[in-house]
This record gives structure tokens, sequence and C-alpha cells, in this order.
């Protein structure tokens, strides 16, 4: 797969390319407001997000109440969920799966890691952050996120829940609570 | 088995209210950290102690002000730019939710620094 095709968007949402963009997004993400598929993809993680991603599907958190499930193919899943700074010898694999999904798909980076490399940032292993490769569709941020911030930044995606930083500054919790 | 049931009941619903989710953390929750502006003296302190160069302070004066730019997408919250600040413009809290769906989002830039500050000191 040539990496020119999943070039990241840097278009403004002045311009028109951006605000079509925006458009599609927001309407990707009303057709999967109510049941997205994760596909979870470890590109080199540490296992940190794996164990917090694990106990979302336990339980306490219980994500199938939000009509969010974990599929085992990539050609079930509407999201790709990338842990990990993604190293060489993942780099393939990520791409494959991306390209095995059906369009329109979401991808959601878990962790600092696939943003900017985290800790193994600088490693001669890893060819992150994940925006250069795919584009990214939501950021969440941890190391690793708990499975609160996990769950939020997939209802951020879905456009559920509202994202709290906007230029890096915090924001009030907005009274409108999620739905869920 | 019977007691197995009754303890089960007994147990009730153990999941988490959707409401709840995005509420308070538990006080010992490492977050994100919160920069004072007001308060930070630009000596960068900050960056020396970050491990991921989350933080990057300067380069470069210019009326007594410099940049401070911290990154959330690279912040691991270990909370030592925080124990290295003298003036304690850095503080560990408690939030968490920090997904964005932009890039730019995660990105925080202030200008910092004390208008009285020498030059070349």
């Amino acid at each position: 797969m040539d990496e020119t095709i999943a070039a990241t968007s840097v278009a403004g949402e002045d311009d028109e390319l951006g605000r079509t963009g925006a458009a599609l997004r927001a309407a990707v993400r009303r057709l999967y407001q109510r049941s997205l598929h994760i596909r979870q993809v470890d590109a080199g993680s540490c296992n940190g997000c794996e164990f917090e991603l694990a106990t979302l599907l336990g339980p306490a958190y219980d994500l199938q109440r939000f009509g969010i499930d974990i599929v085992a193919s990539p050609r079930h899943a509407d999201l790709l969920l990338v842990t990990g700074p993604i190293t060489r010898h993942l780099r393939q694999a990520l791409l494959d799966t991306y390209e095995a999904m059906a369009a329109p798909r979401l991808v959601a980076a878990m962790g600092v890691c696939p943003i900017t490399g985290g800790v193994f940032a600088g490693s001669y292993a890893v060819v992150g952050p994940l925006d250069r490769l795919l584009p990214v569709d939501v950021y969440i941020p941890g190391c690793p996120p708990r499975p609160q911030a996990i769950l939020h930044g997939l209802l951020v995606a879905l456009g559920r829940a509202e994202s709290r930083l906007h230029g890096g500054v915090w924001l009030p919790r907005a009274e409108t609570a999620p739905r869920e | 088995m019977l007691r197995i049931i009754i303890t089960a009941l007994r147990t009730g619903r153990t999941t988490e209210p959707a409401r709840s989710l995005e509420g308070p953390a538990p006080a010992a929750t490492r977050g994100r950290p919160a920069l004072d502006a007001d308060r930070c003296d630009g000596e960068a302190a900050c960056q020396a102690a970050c491990p991921t160069t989350a933080i990057t302070v300067g380069p470069g004066w210019a009326d007594g002000r410099r940049p401070f730019v911290l990154d959330y997408g690279a912040c691991i919250f270990c909370g030592r730019c925080a124990a290295a600040c003298a003036p304690g413009a850095l503080t560990m809290t408690a939030d968490y939710a920090l997904a964005t769906l932009r890039r730019e989002d995660l990105i925080l830039r202030v200008a910092v620094g004390n208008p009285q500050r020498q030059e070349g000191e």
C-alpha cells in the first residue's frame, strides 16, 4: 500500500476541503452513533493500554451497553483502535488492517504512543506517530488512558460526548451529560 | 449453588452509571498537569524534568516573555514537571478525559515569564 493514499489531512476547517471533510466526518459519526464495532491493533504497545481496554468489557464499565463492541476481524469493524508507537514490524500489518476495513471507517489513536511516540519516541524501531500513516479521527491521550477516558474518547468520536480540551485548555464540563 | 445466587442478588448491579464516567475522579487519579501561566517564571525546570519532552519552553526571551508549549499528546502524567516547578505553576490534576478530534487541541501554547526579567541573565 502506498503511504500517500493515507496521507494526513491537515486542511483547516476554513477552506472548502476542510469543511467538506468536517461534514463528512460528522455524517460518519451520525451513522455509527448507536452501534460501533472496534478492531483493536497493538502496534508495539507495552500492553498497558490493552489492560485498560480489557476492563471496559467487564461488568464495571460494560462497553456493550453503549452499543460499542470489540470484534475479531477488521472486516466487521467500523473503527480501528490503535495502541503502541507503531513499530517498524507492525507498520505493514496495521496498514493491511486499515485496508481490510470497509469504508467509511474511523481511526482512533489510544494512549500517547500512537499520538507522539510517548516514551518510545525517537527509537530506531518506531515509525509513528500514527497520523503520519493513517488519517486519525480521535486522539485519546493518557499513559495509559483510564477506562473512563477511553470510553469518553469513543463517545467523542461518535459525537455523543463533548471534547474537554480545546487548544490545550481544559473547559469545564458542559451541562449536557452524554446520552446512554 | 443457592448461596451463590443469594450473594449475586445481594451484590446487585456493579456497573458504573454512564453519567459518572465523566464525573469527578478519585483524588489519587493521575491526570493532566495544569499550568498557571501567571505564576510561571519561564525558567524551564519542567522542560529538563520531562521524560517524554512534552514540554518545550522558549527558545529565547522577548520582553521577559517566552513561549511555553505543553503537548498532552506526549504527557505520561508522571508529575516530574510539577515536582521540579519552583514557583508551583504546574500542578497535577485529576482531569483524565482528554480525548479530542483534532491534534492541535491537545497542545497548550501560552506566553510565560516575568516582564521585569533582565536580558542575558
